[in-house]
């Protein structure tokens, strides 16, 4: 007899209709998976015969073939192991008695990976697949119970948890009741920033912080250039807690992207602060842009709407980082593959850091540096001109002396420096509400023209820094945006020369540095 | 053809110095290159090299060679010339012809020759910075070794208030440090770059002291801004000792391992202690023109004088000043773009 089930897969980070059917004929004992499945979905064989015989029913003594729908769809993941078990016992006449109603089966959209005592277990991707699902109009999914509260953000949708495979089959049988999961309400997680320090402990380094509070107003892209030990670490760690609230739809979407790559909190079911990945030097092109065999969203998605945080930048290979060129500039990255192109989103602000020279020390007030000049220049040209082109705010970070550490002053929280940003951030939003971009970095190179109109004091002041301080054209637009921002956080409508004049200082590596 | 013209004809070939002063030896006032090709001496004198070099001597070739430095705005001057300067009739091996490009005249007018580390300290960029603005400005002409590091920065302050010259060790299409070939352009463009090589000719290990023997003899005086106990200016100051040419050293911190060389000298009373660019002039004949003073507003003054000598990061100025951090950041520019004060390596703010 043939059954047909409903479910889905996920492709990128939207979810696909996959219609799994299960035919089950006389004949010698057999089982075929058919529709490009990869090797956990086909070993799904052993996991489906031993839940359904340890839940005490009956595996059918005849041949199973299993065809998951589009044929031509590479599919992956064990997340059909739960509707290929409903299918079988459906299909399965021995099987009867169980009052499955088939009827009502195939309204629902059957997710979960089956243990082989008949659990059901949690799977990826739940959030992404439900969305979609809900846009073509399906509204009733049979998830796993450890994928409730993730469900629970999407409304309009019923949801049934379900725990085992017995569970599941009763509740189809009208044997048992299982409440649909309750609609849940977007919050934003406050004061409690995963990673995230307070910049009230961080003592000193003034210059660095009002850089970083710049950063976040304007969503710019930050280089930190210090010596080992000078808190450049530190300081990227308190950045997301001055960065402004994520919305609704940007924690769906980050949630979106955790949950396809597996790293979404269960418990929590929503990423309702912003990410901070920061991914080591060792780590593959791949692993950074995501791709691979089994398509995965790679650290820059994991870092969409949040921070990416390259320590060490010279440290990573050449090639790895020219890989963060388009989506720096585009906010996506399209992975293409011979079987499929997949687009993640890979909107984030990058906060990396360096050290001035090989051993580190070069410029240290209280340390020798070591290198020769060739040392430092090899060193300083592992940064390629497109990377450092879409970096706006260079700042130099130094030690931090004894008697600031030990220094009693209270030194700004967080909270107080967030306030400005959102103020800054809200500016923006006004500004650029008809606009694709919503941050003063990501302007164009008309809106720049329209949005930083500078006044005959501002052009002089820039044109004589431009002769004076030797810097390089690419700097010019660079310190344009980030004058905007400046002036954004002071509440001003027009760029001032002040404004121009800290822009400029943000830009040490178009110097001459050496 | 004259001397000086058949003296260039041998600058094609980049002959070893002991067989052009040989040659020179013998070389009557005027000669053709019929009479060259002939010449039996010129033939035991040069040995393996005559066949290559009678092969080409002919008028095409030699035309065609100097057309190619004309194209190229490089004068070749030789020892003949009476625009070689003087001053290198003190080295016993001296350059019997030089590439030039830029203004030549510049090699007979007074000169301060600054060397120093490839890596200075905080301390060493601002004094070599200090020095060469104020001879530069007083007229004295610049010469360096457009090395990395003192060299640099002395051209670079130089090229900004008066005249440098560069002295290089390879040819001038091979640029070392490559990272000076816009340097190089801007010298050779505004002031004058010199070397004893065909443009072609790859650096060589030797040419570096070769270089540093023409840098020592240039300067009326040499001024060694920062030197560590062991570097290429042991070599310059060794020159510059053997040519009688006055050694200033600026004396730097006892601790400070970069300057151990300028210290060493002013012990060993080699070199006499530089403590402003007075002394210096004096002995060029030259006086200091006063820099005109800038306006400073009330905040201005107080950044500036919250700075102290050796130099100090922002953090010290907001903490002295109480100013916002914005604030500062935006005075601190423009103060910049003033001259007064000057951002190094590592964010070091100090008085320029």
């Amino acid at each position: 007899m043939l059954s047909k089930i409903h479910s889905f897969g996920v492709q990128g980070i939207e979810g696909f209709k996959v219609d799994v059917e299960i035919d089950i004929t006389n004949g010698l004992p057999h089982y075929e998976i058919v529709g490009l499945a990869d090797t956990a979905i086909k070993e799904s064989k052993e996991r489906v015969r031993s839940a359904i015989k340890n839940s005490g029913y009956d595996y059918p003594i005849k041949r199973v073939t299993v065809n998951l729908a589009p044929a031509d769809t590479k599919k992956e993941g064990p997340m059909y192991d739960l509707a290929i078990a409903l299918g079988i016992l459906c299909a399965e006449e021995k099987n009867k008695e169980l009052e499955i109603d088939a009827a009502e089966l195939k309204k629902f959209v059957i997710l979960g990976e089956l243990s082989l005592n008949g659990e059901v277990k949690a799977v990826k991707g739940v959030l992404p697949i439900i969305i979609s699902a809900r846009n073509l109009g399906l509204k009733n999914f049979v998830i796993p119970k450890e994928n409730a509260v993730e469900a629970s953000y999407v409304s309009g949708i019923n949801v049934v948890p379900v725990s085992s495979l017995t569970e599941a089959v009763e509740y189809f049988a009208h044997k048992k009741q299982i409440d649909f999961v309750a609609a849940r309400d977007y919050e934003v997680e406050k004061g409690s920033f995963k990673n995230a320090l307070d910049f009230k402990y961080v003592k000193g380094q003034a210059r660095a912080k009002r850089a970083l509070e710049i950063a976040a107003a304007g969503g710019h892209n930050v280089l930190m250039i210090g010596p080992p030990g000078s808190g450049k670490s530190m300081l990227a760690k308190c950045f997301p807690s001055i960065l402004p609230d994520m919305t609704f739809e940007e924690a769906l979407e980050v949630t979106k992207i955790h949950s396809v790559a597996g790293e979404l909190d269960y418990k929590k079911g929503i990423v309702a602060s912003r990410p901070f990945r920061t991914p080591h030097h060792s780590a593959t092109a791949v692993s950074l842009t995501g791709g691979g065999a089994h398509s995965k969203p790679g650290e820059i998605s994991l870092a969409h709407n949040g921070v990416l945080y390259l320590d060490e930048m010279p440290e990573y290979p050449r090639h790895t980082l020219e890989m963060l060129r388009q989506p720096l500039e585009d906010g996506s990255i399209t992975v293409a593959r011979s079987a499929l192109t997949v687009t993640y989103p890979a909107n984030f602000t990058l906060i990396a850091s360096m050290n001035p020279c090989p051993c580190g020390y070069y410029g240290s007030k209280d340390r020798e540096c070591k290198c020769s000049p060739s040392q430092i220049h090899k060193y300083l040209a592992k940064m390629s001109g497109p990377i450092l082109d879409r970096i706006d705010i260079h700042v130099e970070v130094d030690n931090v002396t004894f008697d600031d550490l030990r220094a009693e002053t209270e030194e700004e929280s967080s909270e107080k420096i967030k306030e400005r940003v959102d103020k800054a951030r809200q500016i923006q939003l006004e500004r650029f509400k008809n606009a694709s971009n919503y941050s003063n970095a990501k302007m164009s190179v008309p809106d720049t023209k329209k949005y930083c109109h500078l006044s005959s004091d501002c052009e002089e002041l820039l044109k004589m820094a431009f002769e004076n301080l030797k810097l390089s054209a690419r700097a010019h637009d660079r310190i344009l945006k980030v004058a905007r921002t400046i002036a954004d956080l002071e509440g001003e409508k027009e760029i001032l020369p002040e404004h121009i004049a800290e822009a400029i200082g943000y830009r040490s590596l178009d110097r001459k540095y050496l | 053809m004259k001397k000086s013209e058949f003296l260039k004809f041998l600058s094609i070939f980049e002959l070893s110095y002991g067989k052009i002063t040989k040659i020179l030896s013998i070389l009557p006032e005027s000669l053709s290159f019929d009479d060259f090709v002939n010449n039996h001496q010129m033939k035991e004198i040069l040995g393996e090299d005559f066949e290559k070099i009678s092969s080409q001597a002919n008028e095409q070739t030699f035309d065609k060679y100097l057309s190619y430095l004309a194209n190229k705005n490089i004068t070749l001057l030789t020892c003949f010339d009476d625009d070689y300067p003087q001053k290198f009739d003190k080295i016993d091996d001296k350059p019997y012809y030089l590439f030039c490009m830029g203004d030549i005249k510049l090699l007979n007018k007074k000169c301060v020759s600054i060397v120093g580390t490839r890596l200075p300290t905080n301390y060493g960029i601002n004094v070599t910075e200090r020095f060469s603005k104020s001879l530069a400005k007083a007229g004295a002409v610049i010469v360096s070794g457009l090395a990395y590091g003192v060299d640099g920065l002395a051209h670079r302050k130089a090229l900004e208030y008066g005249k440098t010259i560069a002295v290089i060790a390879g040819g001038f299409d091979k640029i070392y440090p490559p990272e000076h070939t816009s340097l190089f352009k801007e010298i050779a463009e505004k002031g004058l770059v010199i070397s004893e090589h065909r443009p072609d000719v790859r650096v060589a290990k030797y040419s570096f002291p070769q270089r540093n023997r023409l840098v020592a003899a240039l300067g009326d005086v040499l001024l060694i801004t920062e030197a560590g106990a062991k570097s290429g200016t042991t070599i310059t100051k060794d020159f510059a000792l053997d040519y009688g040419t006055p050694i200033y050293a600026v004396p730097g911190n006892i601790t400070s391992s970069k300057s151990e060389g300028t210290n060493s000298l002013i012990a060993s009373m080699q070199g006499i202690c530089a403590l402003d660019e007075k002394a210096i002039l004096s002995e060029l004949g030259l006086s200091a023109k006063k820099s005109a003073s800038v306006q400073l507003n009330l905040q201005e003054s107080l950044i500036v004088s919250s700075i102290p000598p050796e130099g100090c990061d922002i953090d010290e100025i907001v903490e002295k000043t109480k100013l916002s951090i914005s604030n500062i950041n935006s005075l601190l520019t423009s103060l910049e773009i003033k001259g007064i004060i000057k951002k190094m390596p590592g964010g070091i703010i100090t008085q320029g």
